[in-house]
């Protein structure tokens, strides 16, 4: 009960954190829904394209974050000591 | 937090620690009881942040014997019940800069079951001002404050504080020199590593001379300074002489 209190705050403070960094927002944002718009609506040429495009761009848009962004966080958390106070702290370490 | 002045908080004997063939700590033993400060003084490099580092379990070391909170550990694992009774202020520390200072206070204050909440911390070290402010933007003094802040979220019985007062202006420095002097009143005991001489002269009961990884010196300010002007002048003197343990 503790620890899940402790995974849900880390959880929505590492989101809010991310919603606040322009560089990471607005490419994981963006790129899916300009692609979507562009491929999907503006060059529209077949019945059931656009159905296609959606489900490819939403997947796109989730996969795109974890495969570019998740690495360059961890990174930058441990250069800048972030990570080592979180290790000399009581937090859980399945964290 | 009520202590007994002789209960030992900290007791390392021998610990060494190599980096490759370079013995950053080399048969260091140091103890610290409940309500006492005790300043580590060295030049960059001594072993100073190695010797902390040792003592959490950050990395591997060699040691006859580390007891910490009356656990004697023989690894580098400290479980997670003696992680909730130590602070630790690390060397030029930083938070997540995208969340403002009650955020990471609230986040540091859940991870402890009886520590302070995030409104206690703020009201104690008045940090009200800025915090809304995000990490990122406050300034080099504010930062070691709220760092501080956090150090003591879990209301520790030993803390660890590694240079806490750099880039301080002089008011923030007395502010928290007195918070420092107000936790060892509790009971705590303070391990604080610094190269403010004038800072360990006015906090510490005992102060103990690294270099090269080894303690040259240990004992009382008064002891430490012994024939010598000031604490400084012993300082001084102490870590240009011959090598001797």
């Amino acid at each position: 009960m503790f620890n899940s209190a402790i995974y849900i705050k880390e959880s929505s403070y590492d989101l809010l954190s991310l919603w606040r960094t322009p560089a990471f927002f607005l490419p994981a944002m963006l790129f899916p829904i300009v692609f979507y718009v562009f491929f999907g609506i503006v060059f529209n040429f077949s019945a059931g394209q656009s159905d296609y495009m959606l489900v490819s761009y939403a997947c796109f848009g989730m996969i795109g974050p974890s495969l570019f962004n998740y690495a360059t966080a961890v990174a930058s958390d441990r250069a800048h000591g972030w990570l080592t106070l979180k290790r000399v702290s009581p937090m859980p370490l399945t964290l | 937090m009520n202590a007994n002045k002789n209960e030992v908080r900290l007791h390392i004997q021998s610990l060494s620690k190599c980096y490759g063939t370079k013995y950053a700590l080399n048969n260091v033993s140091l103890r610290a009881n409940a309500g006492e400060v005790i300043a580590v003084l060295g030049k960059n490099g001594a072993g100073k942040t190695s010797l902390i580092n040792s003592i959490l379990g950050m990395h591997n070391y060699q040691a006859e014997s580390v007891e910490i909170l009356g656990t004697t550990f023989h690894d580098r694992h400290r479980p997670t019940s003696i992680r909730q009774r130590i602070g630790v202020m690390m060397q030029l520390g930083t938070l997540n800069a995208n969340l403002t200072v009650a955020e990471q206070l609230d986040l540091f204050c859940s991870y402890y079951q009886n520590g302070a909440t995030a409104a206690e911390l703020i009201n104690e070290f008045e940090l009200s001002p800025i915090a809304n402010q995000r990490f990122g933007k406050l300034s080099g003094g504010q930062r070691q404050q709220v760092l501080f802040a956090i150090s003591v979220a879990g209301n520790p019985s030993l803390l660890f504080l590694d240079e806490p007062t750099v880039g301080m202006d002089v008011e923030a420095r007395h502010i928290l020199w007195q918070q420092i002097q107000q936790r060892r009143a509790q009971g705590c005991a303070i391990l604080l590593t610094t190269h403010y001489i004038e800072e360990a002269q006015r906090l510490a009961d005992r102060v103990a001379i690294l270099r090269a990884g080894q303690i040259i010196a240990e004992g009382t300010v008064s002891e430490i300074i012994a024939d010598h002007e000031s604490l400084e002048a012993a300082y001084l003197h102490l870590i240009q002489e011959p090598a001797h343990v």
